[in-house]
């Protein structure tokens, strides 16, 4: 799998918004205390739909839309069969 | 006490859904998820904080126009803020402020009351920009 950005050159760093759950506490004083956080969202999920119906992962440095490649050799063996193919002709 | 729970009694603990921010980074080994640090500063848990502040700050500010009409239980409920302890989403602040004192007065017997000092300050208006005149 690989990620990277489609305005800059950036592959390592970016941002991901999750929603989580979070129990809380309202102290004597007015103040919040959180006490447990649970987290809503699959990351999985989020990932496989990032470019499909939303752009949730954003780069560090930019801010742009990142790209996610799951499958990063699937053009690499396609273009070695096309290869292949063309010898055996 | 700044919220309270209708259904239960609960003042104390709550739940509420927010948005925090995390970092992704891609390795050789795979991907890791972690804490977003910008300028040495923790963005998960800022999001996280202010997210849970702004909300419960949002939900006493606006008393009634966050709650919405629950037609299967015929009542008010919050649309951010669960009860802890019940689950419940009757949460509301523990007082409202359009439901009449006991001691109810009217404006028109509250300005009379009040006639008198009203003339005072008024007339305290008309003689406050003039020097005391000497005679």
């Amino acid at each position: 799998m690989r990620i990277h950005c489609q305005n800059c050159a950036n592959t390592q760093n970016f941002v991901l918004p999750l929603w989580v759950r979070a129990t809380f506490k309202i102290e004597e004083d007015g103040t919040i205390s959180i006490l447990h956080v649970r987290q809503l969202e699959s990351l999985e999920e989020k990932l496989a739909d990032q470019g499909k119906t939303s752009f949730a992962l954003t780069c560090t440095e930019c801010g742009g839309d990142a790209q996610v490649i799951f499958d990063e050799y699937s053009g690499l063996d396609q273009q070695r069969r096309e290869q292949a193919a063309l010898e055996a002709l | 006490m700044r919220l309270i729970c209708v259904a239960c009694g609960n003042y104390v603990h709550f739940e509420v859904d927010v948005e925090m921010v995390q970092s992704t980074k891609s390795t050789p080994h795979g991907l890791t998820v972690e804490d977003s640090f910008e300028n040495g500063w923790n963005d998960t848990t800022a999001t996280l904080r202010m997210g849970v502040i702004d909300i419960v700050d949002y939900c006493i500010k606006q008393d009634m126009d966050a709650l919405r009409w629950d037609a299967e239980g015929s009542c008010y409920v919050s649309g951010y803020i669960t009860c802890a302890r019940c689950g419940s989403k009757r949460v509301c602040v523990p007082y409202q402020a359009w439901s009449p004192p006991r001691d109810h007065v009217t404006l028109e017997e509250e300005l009379r009351s009040n006639r008198q000092e009203f003339h005072w300050l008024r007339k305290e208006r008309e003689y406050a920009d003039t020097l005391p005149e000497l005679r």
